[in-house]
């Protein structure tokens, strides 16, 4: 009985259930389609970073990650190389050997990150060959041919084919010096990266850097990189105890915390509109339900009890609040679902936000069932609070005082 | 008459206190967060502007042609003499920094970066930006004989270094040969600006004309101005003074910025729009309802002559009553929250690394400025009259005596 009152009142009241479902209905679109754009931008920023060149995880010498110097290097590669080998969670993996260096060119000199690189299996583990605008990419053979980033060459002022010197210090503290020629110039759109990166094949760095069997860190995809965590956990446990693995969210823990504080930020502002949200649906609720007031001391002087009514109203809200999260949620994902395949393409927005790490023109919702299902939830709760206090305002008043109510 | 109106419209409101009471909250609460969040934001940007103009551009800065794109040193302000001579003569340049810079690589013993070496005077950058307010360890100055070198925060922590402790840099002179140059770090600097706490080491002046074989030379002289709207002017005569100069505004540096600012005040006013938009349908709903119920006191009226003006101008009042009242207590609760962020500031120290990436400081100070309360008010002023347009519509539909007799709603 108290279904189908609910049910009446609903479809008599057309203005305030309309307004209630419309409200309740945009704002769990706009609710899921807010976070699936905050969260695609940030997923956008953090998979760049990670894949471009940092990958998923390092295996590194304790204390490398405060102190990179030559005094934390990992001394014997082979032996970190054969447990990564027999480790079936491991997709793949390859050795860096990182410095800086002095790279001149015929006019400028520039200080420089030079990392030795295994230049077949980097195909897999970054996107440096991906990356190439000129020239041609590493291979295991080279020997002086060194891959600049398209701003580090132009800092230089050299092309595929100029000669580059380098100075640097070998891991003895000697001074290291060569002569490379560019054999290919790179340009992954992380401006910091491309303008202070350049690679050569390891194997021939490893006789100019004295650095053979020697590695900075290892860099490694797992096959599961989406529960990372738990991986390089169990990865760790298979590692002697100088040594740890560490996953990308430690690795970039800066920009990790400015996404975190991105979107600290952004659910602030979205509550405001939540707060009006949260207030109308309050206000048309209790004018509702004050318009009805001489009915509902009707029904209890019919001999319907306060909880009675509690639930015929409460029903109401349920059913507005049920129909709109059906239909804002499906509507709602579906955006988030579509523009996660098809991204919006913002022209121009990564020349323009270049030094803040943006690569690409391309910002991809992301469609997550867990993120929308606590979004639609959030609206959902939002319905329910904000009928409580009219409820329980008319649930104070008795049936005489109801049915005199003007 | 019109008095008459006002004591209704004030009675009508209190009539049903709740009701009132609900609109005045929604405002109140909605306008004070959005107050809030307009500071803050604008405080954000305001704080990486200062930090830029402080640290590194000034109002104004001066380039030799070509510079900004090829940063070599064959394309250097020189002499630099002449240059101060011809700055002397403009009026409304409160002072200049003159500064001589060059691409490297900084060595510790154990470690290797690249980095840019700045060569400044003090004394300038004192007055130019008060400088020494960005030293958190160590001392401002240069040491004995200029032997030391002033370091930025986030290249001191990469590379490991302390106050005392010995780096070399080798850079490039001004003859294409390679040179290295030995110094003690004698102070730390975090300007707040990335691109200078990651990247950068001062040293004096004369030391790095020394390092790079040059005399009377800078790649950059950057400008404060005593008046900031005088900018403008004083670039345009500038540039007739210093035609084979590049003499650019921070703005035009830093294009990011003002972008920032810009889609910051365009956040703003759409966040403005959309929460007053459903304001408009709160107070429609408590309107509506209102000229529903007194729809016989208002025929009565209509009936007994008094004009249509006097009922409508009643119910605009009520409506902008409700308006009022809510943006007052809104206005009052933000200001307040306003007040507290821009001189308490908000600490969002747990999140430094990730704020300092970006320029931002970890404890924020929001912005206040005259214009939000007024954007607040028309915004209120705005979404009250919207929502009584339609209760009005259908007053001016009734016909009285209908109504009186039971015959009409």
């Amino acid at each position: 009985m108290l279904f189908s009152l609910a049910l009446k009142n609903i479809l008599r009241s057309k203005g305030r259930s309309i307004i209630t479902l419309l409200l309740s209905t945009l704002t769990t679109i706009l609710f899921i389609i807010y976070v699936a754009f905050m969260d695609g931008s940030h997923h956008q920023f953090i998979k760049s970073s990670v894949e471009i060149y940092t990958g998923y995880a390092h295996i590194d010498l304790k204390g490398y990650r405060d102190d990179s110097g030559y005094e934390n290097l990992i001394e014997d590669a082979d032996r970190i190389d054969k447990i990564l080998k027999n480790d079936s969670s491991i997709k793949e993996y390859a050795p860096r050997f990182e410095t800086y260096v002095l790279l001149s060119g015929d006019e400028k000199a520039v200080g420089s990150l030079l990392a030795g690189i295994v230049p077949s299996a980097e195909k897999a583990l970054s996107k440096l060959q991906d990356s190439l605008i000129k020239g041609e990419y590493l291979s295991d053979r080279d020997t002086n041919a060194i891959y600049l980033g398209s701003d580090l060459a132009k800092r230089l002022k050299v092309d595929v084919g100029s000669e580059i010197a380098m100075v640097g210090s070998s891991i003895d503290y000697s001074i290291a010096a060569d002569l490379f020629t560019v054999k290919g110039i790179f340009k992954t759109g992380l401006f910091e990266f491309d303008s202070q990166s350049a690679f050569v094949n390891k194997s021939y760095l490893d006789t100019v850097m004295m650095s053979d069997n020697i590695a900075s860190y290892f860099t490694l995809n797992f096959h599961d990189n989406d529960r990372i965590d738990k991986m390089t956990a169990t990865l760790q446990s298979s590692l002697p105890s100088e040594y740890e693995a560490v996953n990308w969210k430690t690795l970039l823990s800066a920009l990790v915390q400015a996404m975190l504080v991105d979107s600290i930020f952004g659910y602030i502002s979205i509550s405001i509109f939540f707060v009006v949200i949260f207030f109308v649906i309050m206000i048309f609720s209790y004018v509702n339900i004050y318009t009805r007031a001489r009915e509902i001391g009707l029904l209890r002087a019919l001999g319907l009890t306060s909880k009675n009514i509690f639930g015929m109203l409460f029903t109401e809200i349920l059913l507005l609040a049920t129909v709109s999260l059906v239909v804002g949620t499906i509507i709602g994902a579906s955006i988030a679902y579509y523009y996660e395949l098809h991204p919006i393409v913002i022209s121009g927005i990564a020349e323009t936000y270049k030094e803040y790490g943006v690569v690409s023109d391309e910002v991809p919702m992301h469609f997550d069932l867990f993120t929308i299902a606590w979004n639609a939830l959030t609206i959902f709760m939002l319905n329910i609070a904000a009928i409580i206090y009219p409820i329980s305002k008319i649930n104070r008043l008795t049936a005489m005082e109801a049915m005199r109510y003007v | 008459m019109y008095k008459i109106a006002q004591h209704l419209a004030w009675l009508s409101l209190w009539r049903r206190k709740t009701r009132s009471l609900m609109v005045i909250m929604m405002i109140a609460l909605s306008l004070s967060g959005l107050l809030g969040l307009q500071g803050l934001y604008d405080g954000m940007i305001t704080h990486l502007i200062n930090t830029t103009i402080r640290s590194d551009s000034g109002e104004i800065s001066l380039y030799a042609k070509e510079y900004r794109l090829n940063k070599s040193l064959d394309h250097i302000l020189n002499p630099v003499s002449h240059i101060e001579e011809k700055l002397l003569r403009v009026k409304g340049i409160k002072s200049y920094s003159i500064r001589l810079q060059q691409e490297g690589l900084i060595a510790t013993a154990h470690k290797s970066l690249g980095a840019t070496l700045k060569g400044i005077s003090l004394e300038s950058e004192q007055t130019f930006g008060q400088f020494d307010t960005f030293t958190t360890k160590g001392t401002y100055s240069f040491g004995e004989k200029n032997k030391g070198a002033l370091i930025g925060s986030a290249l001191a922590k990469k590379l490991n270094l302390e106050i005392g402790s010995r780096v070399i840099f080798t850079a490039q002179d001004v003859n294409n040969e390679i040179n290295s140059i030995s110094f003690r770090i004698s102070g730390i600097l975090k300007t707040g600006n990335p691109a200078l706490d990651e990247n950068s080491v001062f040293v004096s002046m004369e030391k790095m004309s020394q390092f790079l074989n040059l005399k009377d030379s800078a790649t950059q002289i950057a400008l404060r101005v005593e008046d900031t709207e005088q900018t403008e002017k004083i670039q345009k005569e500038l540039r007739k003074s210093l035609e084979n100069m590049e003499v650019l505004r921070w703005d035009e540096l830093y294009p990011l910025l003002i972008q920032m600012r810009d889609i910051m005040e365009i956040f703003n006013l759409a966040s403005y729009a959309i929460v007053f938009i459903v304001a408009a349908l709160g107070i429609f709903g408590v309107m509506l309802v209102s000229v529903l119920e007194r729809m016989r006191e208002f025929s009565i009226m209509l009936a007994i002559g008094t004009p249509y003006k006097i009922v409508r101008d009643q119910i605009i009042l009520e409506a902008s009553l409700l308006g009022f009242i809510g943006f007052m207590a809104g206005a009052f609760l933000g200001w307040i929250s306003l007040i507290y962020m821009s001189t308490a500031g908000i600490d969002l120290r747990s999140f430094e690394a990730g704020l300092e990436m970006y320029g931002y400081s970890a404890i924020m100070y929001a912005d206040i400025h005259l214009y939000y309360f007024l954007q607040a008010f028309f915004a209120v002023f705005f979404a009250t009259l919207l929502s009584v347009i339609w209760p009005l519509r259908i007053l001016k539909k009734i016909k009285p005596i209908q109504v009186i007799q039971g015959k009409m709603l």
